[in-house]
């Protein structure tokens, strides 16, 4: 570097090593960083406003239930959409329903709605409302009609102003838990397209402004459930995690959804804030998921190997820095029905099996689609190194992981998480012929057997059934299932009342201190 | 041929090669939107669409038509100044794009602003004393300032001016209803994110400039000749230095329209980079496409600026080209 730039090539290193010092500096305090602004406060004598910092999977919040994003969109739903039924933590809750009753055989389910609910509109919920919103929820472009795929629409009938039929096209025992619970709202029949960015449910508040990013809900005073303590909920899109938690510290708003671990342990004596961990009834289950219909995961000694190989116990500590639970293979850990085991590594017989199937490297796709899945494809490709084996760990864009769904269906080794959610839920939402996400390749057994479970009338019976299915999972399925990662939220310290439903944070009982 | 007419027969051969640069550009970005993985109507439709649903979408958003064709017919349209329809929610993607596309704006152009003011005044301070304490100083500020990377200084910025001092607001979040400058406290963090880095930059090229001019033959001879010190650098060096820094500051324009994503981003401000990662996401080509040529087109008309303001100050550009 010449001296006519006034800057040698020495004094440049140490000036970039000055600058660097600098930067570690400030990250470092910034996690003792104090908060100007704690408790949430209060709008004017009109009462409470609480503020809420999102992001959302779509980059945007819809209020269209048939299109909505994980994030502000859902928590925009849980607010202005009552639901039949909802996953409350590990329990099931009737919602809108007032009673759900199956058949003899299951095939056809009775609904009796409340009979005081009212759309925000000023018309009554009738049971003519609920088949619309089932047969709306069912039907493309609806992304979640693979949810609601054994409604046999044609047997869905209201009986009268407040109960309703609901024909299935097969058997399903766990109607309420895995199909209802999981995802239901109703909205007024005749709600189509654009109606839908009016947001007219039946729910505790009411949309009062929407830009499309952000929105403004207001109480619903004439809720059939009774009213809530905060008067208006501001939700503001913030893609940017650490923007959230920035806003929280500064006091911009009052819930920050979804922060990172980082971030956590960061603020762990920051009493300015409070960290809220969601615990295994609200976290993701992460997996590296390997398709045994494909080379050379249609080996179950490759699959046994990998899954011995890995130190589940490490990547949680590394990768979830502790803010997470070791997974062992199947979803539903911590949560009723789970009949998972506990398995153990074993690099001896890990290398026995590789050798014995003659392999030494492998591929995995790796996609920060939940943050640290590339470093913890890393970290187990050293695992996999101690076991002799080679792994070429591909990175690929997280934004558009999931644009191609039959590109996922063919890859043999990949990056993969879902929502930890009661073994009956996440069987029936994300295993049975037809899921849109097969990554691991299941094929007719697991399917047969799974269709078996489901049609199950008998509750303890069908527990038993689902147990056994997992079983099947445990001992030759394609996830290598290794953590839990927790739901992490942040909050002033004042708010309380605060209830999870699968990761979603529902205000309708929250309290400023 | 007088020198204002082959100044502008100069601008306009500019503009024609700016134009041709933006039509490329324009088929590449097409071309970048079509081999993204996934499909705008699969998008559109979720995942429990039949492949008979997608097939009836790839009709109803004329996805079925040759790729040159739907090419010629958007291209056609764009340069009319129609910007064609989101394939996600139909809505004009001009008017999806219009407010944040002045939110970006105002940024970029409150941040040229500061950019120009404070690279002229660090770049000449430390180029009319190359090797000085005040040059040392400022040059290696501006090195340590470039070298951060930008999410970096915008975090340390808010630690100290928002989680510290509490006087400046994390994230820029806007009241209903009310426009940003409204609220003009929301834009001082990501102004100054973006202004730290863009004028360190730019102030390490007008310094060059200046440091080149000091030794042309004229500025010497003016210097032996015994005139001022001031008179020497107002009218010998400046204008020699003037073509180069033209040049500087006409480029930053354009790059700055499409560089303030990250900023936008760890500021949460409500600008393009924004409506960029949701379409994206959502396949929606369409406006993906009209941000991108939106970009494109800021970038290639700084160059366009920045060529004809160096031919405008500096007259030896006018026979180079």
């Amino acid at each position: 570097m010449s001296r006519v730039n006034g800057v040698g090539r020495r004094r440049f290193l140490q000036w970039g090593a000055a600058a660097a010092t600098a930067t570690a500096g400030a990250t470092a305090l910034s996690g003792c960083a104090t908060s100007k602004s704690g408790d949430t406060r209060s709008v004017g004598s009109a009462g409470k406003l609480l503020r809420v910092g999102a992001s959302d999977a779509t980059g945007t919040t819809s209020l269209d239930p048939r299109h909505a994003g994980f994030g502000a969109s859902y928590i925009a739903l849980y607010h202005l959409y009552d639901q039949l039924m909802y996953l409350k933590g590990s329990r099931y809750e009737l919602g809108l329903a007032e009673s759900v009753e199956p058949n003899k055989d299951a095939s056809e389910w009775t609904i009796r709605l409340h009979k005081h609910a009212v759309f925000h509109d000023g018309s009554p919920v009738r049971a003519a409302d609920v088949a619309y919103s089932l047969r709306t929820l069912a039907t493309p472009p609806s992304t979640r009609a693979n949810n609601f795929v054994d409604l046999d629409l044609d047997r869905l009938k209201a009986v009268d102003a407040h109960t309703l039929k609901v024909g299935l096209k097969r058997p399903r025992g766990d109607f309420r838990e895995a199909v209802l619970a999981v995802f239901s709202p109703v909205f007024p029949e005749g709600t189509r397209g654009k109606d839908f960015d009016k947001g007219v449910g039946s729910g505790p508040y009411r949309l009062e402004e929407h830009d499309g990013k952000n929105l403004r809900l207001a109480v619903n005073d004439k809720y059939w459930g009774g009213t809530s303590y905060f008067r208006r909920i501001e939700l503001d899109l913030i893609a940017d995690p650490a923007a959230r938690l920035a806003a929280l510290k500064s006091g911009q708003i009052d819930y920050a959804f979804g922060i990172t671990a980082t971030g956590a342990k960061a603020e762990r004596g920051n009493s300015a804030i409070r960290v809220r961990r969601g615990g295994t009834a609200n976290s993701n289950a992460l997996s590296f998921a390997m398709n045994e219909q494909l080379a050379p995961f249609d080996n179950p000694d490759v699959r046994r190997a990998v899954r011995l190989a890995a130190d589940r116990e490490a990547l949680v500590r590394q990768v979830l820095l502790g803010l997470g639970t070791k997974g062992d293979d199947v979803v539903g850990k911590g949560l009723p029905g789970y009949a998972g085991g506990d398995r153990k590594r074993d690099l001896a017989e890990a290398r026995r099996l590789f050798a014995r199937a003659k392999v030494d490297s492998l591929t995995l796709h790796a996609a920060d689609t939940v943050p640290g899945f590339v470093a913890a494809a890393r970290l187990l490709g050293q695992q996999l190194k101690e076991a002799g084996v080679e792994l070429d760990v591909q990175k690929v864009p997280a934004d558009t992981y999931y644009a191609d769904l039959k590109g996922l269906a063919r890859t043999p080794f990949q990056t993969f998480y879902y929502a930890n959610r009661p073994a009956a839920v996440h069987l029936s939402a994300t295993t049975t012929k037809g899921a849109f996400f097969n990554v691991t390749g299941l094929g007719e057994p697991h399917f047969k057997r799974l269709a078996t479970a489901q049609a199950t009338v008998d509750d303890s019976k069908r527990e038993a059934a689902f147990a056994a299915v997992q079983r099947g999972l445990y001992s030759s399925g394609g996830d290598l299932l290794w953590g839990f990662q927790e739901q992490l939220d942040a909050s002033a310290p004042g708010l309380s009342g605060v209830w999870s439903s699968q990761s979603i944070p529902v205000f309708t009982r929250a309290r400023s201190a | 041929m007088t020198p204002a007419v082959r100044l502008a027969a100069l601008a306009v051969r500019r503009l024609g090669g700016a134009l041709a640069t933006l039509l490329v550009g324009s088929f590449v970005l097409f071309a970048a939107a079509e081999v993204l993985p996934g499909d705008a109507a699969a998008a559109a439709l979720g995942g429990g669409a039949t492949p008979a649903d997608v097939a009836r979408m790839h009709a109803e958003l004329g996805l079925d038509r040759p790729v040159l064709v739907r090419y010629g017919d958007w291209i056609g349209a764009a340069f009319s100044g129609d910007l064609g329809h989101s394939l996600v929610d139909r809505r004009p993607v001009a008017e999806i794009i219009s407010g944040p596309l002045a939110d970006t704006l105002l940024l970029a152009g409150v941040c040229a602003l500061l950019t120009v003011v404070l690279a002229l005044a660090v770049g000449i301070a430390a180029g009319l004393r190359p090797g000085g304490l005040l040059d040392r100083l400022l040059s290696g500020g501006a090195v340590t300032l470039v070298s951060v990377p930008q999410f970096v200084t915008a975090g340390i910025l808010t630690l100290v001016f928002s989680s510290w001092l509490g006087v400046l607001p994390a994230v820029s979040l806007v009241p209903f209803g009310e426009p940003l400058l409204a609220h003009p406290e929301a834009l001082v963090l990501p102004v100054a994110a973006l202004t730290l880095f863009s004028a360190s930059w730019a102030s390490r090229m007008v310094r060059a400039a200046v440091v080149d001019a000091a030794a042309a033959p004229h500025v010497e001879a003016a210097r032996l000749a015994g005139l001022s010190p001031a008179r020497v650098v107002l009218r010998h060096l400046l204008p020699t230095a003037a073509g180069p820094c033209a040049q500087v500051f006409g480029w930053l324009a354009g790059t700055l329209v499409g560089g303030t994503a990250v900023v936008e981003k760890v500021f949460n401000y409500p600008g393009l980079s924004r409506e960029l990662v949701a379409a994206v996401q959502h396949h929606d080509a369409a406006v993906l496409e009209g941000i991108g040529l939106l970009m494109a087109a800021a970038v290639v008309g700084g160059l366009l600026l920045a060529d004809l303001l160096a031919m405008a100050v500096d007259p030896r550009m006018r026979t180079a080209t």
